[in-house]
């Protein structure tokens, strides 16, 4: 079973510069959690913590409330996948996926049945003779996993476990490591900056930026409920469009572009009139229909149109006013327009979110 | 890449020619000396003449008839172990602290191991003839085996060093995660993953002191005679045929230490061929 683990105000820093400054995570038993953020963000620094590699100079690791802050990694019973697989290269597969447990003096006996259990778990049975470096970057990386699972800890720490491989592998690795996850209900903690290999596969992410986590939460909730433009240019494409909040008829809110415009509906938040933010739309939350169409929407003009397969992404200037970028489905019942054409354009204003600027 | 593939097909020209002659003669030269040794250890008479007359294994022999040389090969092969063994139980954990650690003072302390490879010989000599005769320690076989070690030390250290840098440090992480302590990963894992490194490394030090002549003939007596040292009294009183056989039986021993390199070497490179799908 799983391990919760709980981070308290995690801090380290390399001379001036502050690596990671205060980290606090709460993840329960068989949790699946994304430490996701560009390169430099702190998500390495924060995982070595947690494997005790890296002393922390401030702040609390708890593994299944018991302090281990102060442990070293030999002591933490918690498995770390490298991204670059580390297995020991003078070892052969079965003696690399042997090692935890000649570490814990396992019975000889005990370790063969074990060890062949762990290979055939990760689709390897039957190549424990070989060295690593007979395997391909693939089998490599499920050696590493095997070894990593073969003394059944808690908790799994994975930094960029797929960086090294190349698409197609990566895709089956994920679900390998999905299947994985459901099937041993352990507690993982994965470090990516791949942001699909993140909404993919995590119950939560975190989302890093200069050391700190800017937002944790659900693929959803990031994606929908960005706390701030960082989070919403991070994740997925969007429109952002800068200026003041106004009252949108009884109780909405509304933004007034600073470039000029019309008012664009949004979902009221905590933000108040007068304030300024930044406007968010995501590109497939708007309809597009003929200017004299019924109904409401803002008066727009077709800037772009460019044809990706499913989906076509038009550029459209609304009157008077800033652009929009919107993603419409390639399908005769969604309204087909042209380059130059005047349109409407719609969204529910609970789809657009406004941010403190 | 693009040059060698596209190479022009083997051509004998003269240019070609000259650099053949020239370095067919260089290596004459290189060889000759040791040639003439091997050559003359064999020859039958008391003279040093040159092809041999008769070829026999009579010097061997007188070789091993003298308790002299048996004691100093003995010498010779004792000390030039035990400075190996010493070498490599200390140079190793510095050459790892020295490549690994993250330490004020590092790059100093890695200056003063290294400094005896390019202090002159006759200067650390003379020091340590200096120290030594403080001590007491003139003409005693400890002497030569503090001085030999001091010489074979950075030896071992540049060797191991870069390979220990060259070691992609996530192994030991790796080991530490699986439950090894420092010491266990040390000895399970990152030992063996540099044992290439380690047997070259035991091999020059050994040669480092099999070979060494001038601290010895500073710092020994009669207590402490070496192969090359008992060549070099031998010959300051005559010309004793036995002596090429004795250089010859030095030359054996280098090149055996060499071809030990060698094939650590080469089983390194056969596991990279494998490596690299
Ligand atoms: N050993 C170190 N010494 C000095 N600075 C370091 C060290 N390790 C990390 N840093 C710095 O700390 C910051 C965070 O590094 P970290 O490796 O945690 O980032 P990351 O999010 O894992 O990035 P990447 O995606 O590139 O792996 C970076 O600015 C980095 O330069
Ligand atoms: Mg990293």
């Amino acid at each position: 079973m799983g391990a919760s683990l709980q981070i308290n105000s995690l801090g380290k820093s390399y001379g001036p510069s502050q690596a990671v400054a205060s980290v606090s995570l709460d993840i329960a038993a068989g949790e699946f959690v994304s430490l996701l953020g560009a390169s430099g963000s702190g998500k390495t620094t924060t995982l070595m913590m947690i494997a005790g590699f890296t002393p922390p100079d401030a702040g609390e690791i708890v593994l299944d409330g018991q302090p281990i802050t102060h442990l070293p990694p030999e002591r933490r019973g918690i498995g770390v996948v490298f991204q670059n697989y580390a297995l020991f290269p003078h070892m052969n597969v079965a003696r690399n996926v042997g090692f935890p447990l000649k570490m814990r003096r396992v019975s000889a006996a005990d370790t063969a049945r074990r060890v062949t259990e762990a290979l055939a778990r990760v689709g390897l049975a039957g190549l424990g003779e070989r060295l690593p470096a007979q395997l391909s970057g693939g089998q490599q990386q499920r050696v590493a996993l095997a070894r990593a699972l073969v003394y059944e800890p808690g908790l799994l720490l994975m930094d960029e476990p797929l960086g090294a491989l190349d698409r197609s592998l990566r895709e089956t690795m994920k679900t390998e490591i999905r299947r994985l996850h459901r099937q041993l209900g352990i507690t993982i903690v994965y470090v990516t900056h791949d942001q699909e290999e993140a909404l993919t596969l995590s119950d939560r992410i975190a989302l890093m930026d200069r050391g700190r986590i800017v937002q944790i939460g659900s693929a959803t909730d990031l994606y929908e409920r960005p706390v701030n433009a960082f989070v919403a240019g991070f994740i997925g494409e969007s429109t952002m469009i800068g200026g003041k909040v106004v009252r949108d008829g009884e109780a909405g809110q509304a933004l007034l572009p600073a470039a000029g415009g019309p008012p664009l509906p949004a979902r009221p938040g905590a933000l108040r009139e007068g304030d300024t933010a930044t406007f968010l739309l995501r590109p497939e939350k708007a309809s597009l229909s003929a200017a004299d169409a019924p109904g409401s929407g803002l008066r727009a003009t077709v800037q772009d149109i460019v044809y990706v397969g499913e989906i076509s992404r038009l550029t459209l200037r609304l009157d008077g006013g800033p652009e929009l970028t919107i993603k419409q489905p390639n399908r005769a019942d969604a309204y087909q327009a042209r380059i130059g054409e005047a349109v409407k354009i719609d969204w529910a204003p609970d789809d657009a979110v406004l941010l403190a600027a | 890449m693009s040059l060698s593939s596209a190479a022009p097909p083997p051509r004998i020209n003269a240019g070609r020619s000259a650099l053949w002659l020239l370095a067919g003669l260089t290596m004459l030269f290189l060889l000759a000396p040791i040639a003439v040794i091997i050559f003359v250890s064999f020859n039958d008479t008391t003279l040093f003449s040159f092809p041999p007359s008769r070829w026999s294994l009579r010097w061997y022999h007188a070789l091993w008839e003298s308790r002299a040389w048996r004691e100093a090969g003995w010498f010779s092969l004792w000390l030039a172990s035990l400075v190996a063994l010493a070498s490599l139980l200390i140079g190793v954990p510095a050459a790892y602290g020295l490549a690994k650690g993250r330490f004020r003072g590092r790059r100093l302390a890695e200056a003063l191991l290294i400094s005896p490879m390019v202090v002159p010989v006759i200067v650390l000599a003379l020091g340590l003839y200096m120290l030594f005769s403080k001590l007491g320690l003139i003409g005693t076989p400890t002497s030569l085996f503090l001085a030999h070690t001091l010489l074979a030390l950075p030896v071992v250290i540049v060797i191991v060093g870069a390979a220990f840098r060259r070691l992609d440090g996530s192994i030991e992480l790796a080991a530490r995660s699986c439950g090894a302590s420092f010491p266990r990963a040390f000895w399970h894992i990152v030992l063996p993953a540099v044992r290439p490194a380690l047997i070259s490394a035991g091999a020059f030090a050994f040669l480092t002191s099999f070979d060494e002549v001038v601290l010895t003939l500073f710092l020994g007596g009669p207590r402490t005679t070496t192969l090359p040292k008992k060549i070099w009294e031998s010959v300051k009183f005559e010309l004793d045929p036995s002596l090429t056989a004795v250089s010859t039986i030095l030359i054996i021993v280098s090149i055996a230490a060499l071809l030990l390199v060698e094939l650590a070497r080469r089983s390194r490179i056969q596991r990279q061929a494998k490596e690299a799908p």
